[in-house]
């Protein structure tokens, strides 16, 4: 027989309709139609002709596309390979190979279960083939599920797939595929021996295929034309058949099929063809839909466990409510994770947030994360960390304060920051919080050491004091400015004990601010102290020189002394234990010459600072020496402060009398 | 509404032919059955007078085979076309999918082929279908008779194809236009599975 003759076709699958679905389908996967299978599985039993429905599919795809490389192997030549290849070290590249081919043809699935090192070589497979679009055809004896031993990701593979059944054809099917065969025979089987094979009643279509090609080989031998019933006893069909009558015996030519039948077939088969073509693509519509639905909402982190049940057998009821739903909960779901993000942000990454199924629990957690969050006390917006003067003394606090914001929460949680009154611990408190909230971390809650306390103390009942912990157990970030005054206060530091504890197993950030070293803080509960001093610790030191001139250069800018270094220089030079001394150390001079109507100067500077600091005296006797603007106090003395002058002098008429006197 | 059964995987459609009394519906399924392989079909149940005509109805249930993992069955009925007999005709017509309205093309057989297809909206509206709605082909039976007996498709178009539906000319006693009827048909009735949510 030639080659062309006898490689498999799929057109005698077609022949019969019983296997029109499957030879459609094959067909699709062959011409490279662009229908989804993924992974098509032919599923039918022994000698129903699998293998050479896979093979028609190769010859086929070969026919149209010379160059088109076909993997066609059955499960113990699959191992064998891999086996080798990991052997060598090549397993990589054998993976490759097969998800590279145009076609992977995998036969007797059956003969896996003896592998189970192979079965997740051909899940991968069919994954990543089918990203690749690129089709896998499977044939197996039995529906995968139905297979002992059969890796579950597998099954659920072979089951997102589209599966056919293949059947042994019937008498009129299997004539053709028959005169097929015999058609390339150099010695043609008389025809009537050709209907006597294919009305004989055999398991499987490989016996009726192989008794061809012995009775063509005995034709061959042979000069005595074969008759049904020679042929028949040749290949010892069952008993029991009757051979047509040797009267009724046609001359040994192949003859075209009865026009009645030849009709029939045409027309049922045209008919069968177009619903097949018709159900697959409706089917495959909403298997798309599913899988479409799978991959988008798996890809914004949700749980999809609902739709995938609708790609296997068990699933139970129509898609498309399941998919409406499925989707109303998922969109649900994800307002309701934003919401919780802003109410409690620690709520935003649990569970039940990413599950869709969970959206009445999640619904739920929301409300009462609505109930209970109060408003909270944030940190005043006006404080900034770019607006800190930077200097020798504050530098590390600075520097820990960039590295608090790198990670929040992790490091440096609590921050402990200490120092004397007006250093600028608010300022870093108020600064931080803003910052952190500008990071995302929410909400922010800054409050006083009192604040604190009077909340506790004015919690009426238990039920306030829970629902005042929740709101609190919530924050991204808590931070309080004097902590010393919680110092001695019992209930509001075992509150705080208990927020702290929470607050550091959330990894939420918290800043606190002391004017005294926790040591030294009379009534604090050891156990806070010790809690506390876990954290980082920094002191706020006076501001040093830098940090003076920076301050004096920013309180000048904009008078008329923004310019006068000299000026800056000296005011920078006065002693100050806090940036607010040099506010008013620089509000004095300032203060004195919009007084004298004279430009601020050095020299005022000195008259006003260093007089004030000699004592009423001695200042007394050095002011003949300085040139003023003749604007003299009533009492003329200098060092009384400017308020005192000024409430002396309630109105600027009153000022001016002494003046024109 | 094809019935989508996705817990036994199955689709099964419902489709009836319609039509006057002798205008060729019973002929089309026997046309059918005569082509269709044992192994699809079911035992065609027909319930009929002495004289022949349908008494009830045909039913003659298709089996597809298994496609896209479906097992997929089609039900084909007829009704009597008998007038007296429009009880049997309203409960054949229940749940239809789709309808075949079978025509007798003989010219005087015009008015018998309107009283049917009046009572065919009838009884769908009986129903609350809306004929507009339901799949419907028209099927001009008889084309093989002498031309000066019948009337040509365009004519019956002119008369009854008002709503554009498809519309073939047919000899169900030899077959011509028999399979494109039913393919016709059911090509629009499984194109619904796309265009509204299958029954549960």
């Amino acid at each position: 027989m030639s080659d062309v003759l006898t490689a498999p076709d799929l057109e005698t699958f077609l022949l019969d309709p019983a296997n029109r679905a499957a030879a459609v389908a094959a067909r699709a996967v062959a011409d490279a139609s662009g229908v989804p299978y993924g992974p098509l599985v032919v599923v039918g039993p022994h000698g129903s002709g699998k293998t050479e429905l896979l093979q028609a599919i190769a010859t086929r795809l070969k026919a149209q596309h010379a160059t088109a490389s076909v993997e066609l192997m059955v499960p113990d030549v699959l191992a064998e390979r891999y086996r080798g290849a990991l052997a060598l070290g090549r397993g990589d590249a054998f993976r490759g190979t097969l998800i590279a081919a145009d076609l992977l043809l995998l036969d007797d699935l059956e003969r896996l279960v003896r592998h189970r090192d192979c079965q997740g070589l051909v899940a991968d497979l069919i994954d990543a083939r089918r990203s690749a679009g690129r089709e896998v055809v499977i044939a197996a004896d039995t529906v995968p599920s139905a297979l002992v031993g059969l890796d579950a990701r597998l099954v659920r593979r072979l089951e997102e797939g589209t599966t056919v059944s293949l059947s042994l054809p019937g008498a009129e099917a299997r004539l053709g595929i028959l005169r097929r065969r015999a058609g390339g025979s150099a010695t043609p089987l008389p025809e009537s021996v050709i209907r006597a094979i294919a009305e004989a009643e055999f398991p499987s279509m490989r016996d009726y295929t192989g008794a061809v090609a012995r009775l063509g080989a005995f034709q061959e031998a042979s000069a005595v034309p074969l008759t049904p019933r020679d042929a028949l006893l040749l290949i010892g069909a069952p008993a029991g058949l009757s051979a047509p009558e040797p009267e009724v015996e046609e001359l040994p030519v192949v003859a075209p099929p009865p026009p009645i039948a030849g009709e029939a077939e045409d027309e049922l088969g045209a008919f069968l063809t177009e619903i097949t073509a018709s159900v697959s693509e409706q089917v495959d519509r909403w298997r798309r839909r599913i899988g479409e639905a799978v991959l988008r909402w798996s890809g914004e982190g949700l749980r999809t466990r609902r739709l995938e049940l609708l790609l296997q057998d068990e699933v139970s009821g129509d898609p498309e409510p399941v998919l409406v739903g499925f989707e109303a909960d998922a969109r649900e779901i994800q307002a309701l994770a934003a919401e919780a993000a802003q109410l409690a942000p620690d709520l935003a990454g649990a569970e039940m947030f990413h599950d869709p199924d969970q959206v009445g629990a999640a619904r739920a957690m929301v409300a009462q994360a609505r109930r209970r969050s109060g408003p909270l006390s944030a940190p005043l917006a006006h404080y900034r960390l770019e607006d800190l003067a930077e200097g020798p003394g504050n530098r590390l606090a600075l520097q820990a304060a960039r590295e608090l914001l790198q990670e929040p929460g992790r490091r440096y949680s609590p921050l402990i920051v200490v120092g004397g009154s007006g250093v600028g611990k608010s300022h870093y408190l108020h600064a931080l919080g803003n910052a952190l909230a500008a990071r995302g971390i929410a909400p922010v809650a800054c409050l006083g050491g009192r604040a604190f306390v009077a909340e506790v103390l004015a919690l009426p009942d238990d039920e306030a004091l829970a629902a005042w912990r929740l709101q609190y157990r919530w924050v991204g970030a808590f931070l309080m400015d004097d902590l010393h005054l919680v110092a001695g206060e019992r209930r509001a530091q075992e509150e705080l004990l208990l927020l702290v504890g929470e607050l550091l197993e959330g990894q939420r950030q918290m800043i606190l601010a002391s004017a005294r070293p926790l040591e030294e803080l009379a009534g604090l509960d050891h156990q806070l102290l010790e809690r506390l001093l876990g954290g980082m610790v920094i002191e706020l030191p006076p501001p040093d020189r830098e940090i003076r001139l920076a301050v004096v250069k920013r309180l000048l800018a904009g008078s008329v002394a923004a310019q006068d270094a000299a000026l800056a220089d000296y005011l920078s030079s006065r002693p100050a234990e806090s940036v607010r001394a040099v506010q008013g150390i620089v509000q004095q001079v300032l203060g004195e010459a919009a007084a004298q109507r004279v430009g601020p100067s050095p020299a005022l500077a000195r008259e006003v600072l260093e007089v004030m600091e000699l004592g009423p005296s001695r200042g007394r006797r050095r002011i003949a020496g300085v040139a003023t603007s003749g604007i003299l106090s009533p009492g003329a003395s200098l060092v009384r402060g400017r308020e005192k002058m000024v409430d002396e002098w309630p109105s600027i008429a009153d000022r001016l009398i002494p003046e024109l006197r | 509404m094809p019935l989508v059964n996705f817990t036994t995987r199955e689709i099964t459609c419902k489709l009836v032919y319609y039509g006057p009394g002798r205008c060729g519906k019973t002929t089309n399924l026997q046309y059918i059955h005569g082509r269709v392989p044992e192994n699809r079909r079911g035992s065609m149940v027909s319930l009929a007078t002495q004289s022949d005509r349908t008494l009830f109805f045909d039913f003659l249930p298709l089996e597809l085979g298994v496609i896209s993992g479906f097992t997929t069955r089609f039900q084909l009925y007829t009704v009597p076309g008998q007038v007296y007999y429009n009880a049997t005709r309203r409960l054949v017509l229940q749940g239809a999918d789709g309808v075949v309205f079978v025509l007798d093309s003989q010219a005087r057989r015009f008015d018998d082929n309107l009283e049917s297809f009046q009572n065919l909206q009838e009884n769908l509206l009986d129903q609350g279908v809306d004929i507009r709605q339901l799949p419907l082909v028209l099927q001009y039976n008889k084309q093989d008779l002498p031309g000066d007996l019948i009337l040509a498709p365009p004519e019956l178009d002119d008369a009854f194809n008002f709503r554009a539906v498809p519309s073939l000319p047919a000899d169900a006693l030899h077959g011509t236009g028999v399979f494109e009827t039913l393919r016709a048909l059911s090509g629009i009735v499984l194109q619904r599975l796309a265009t509204r949510p299958p029954a549960p």
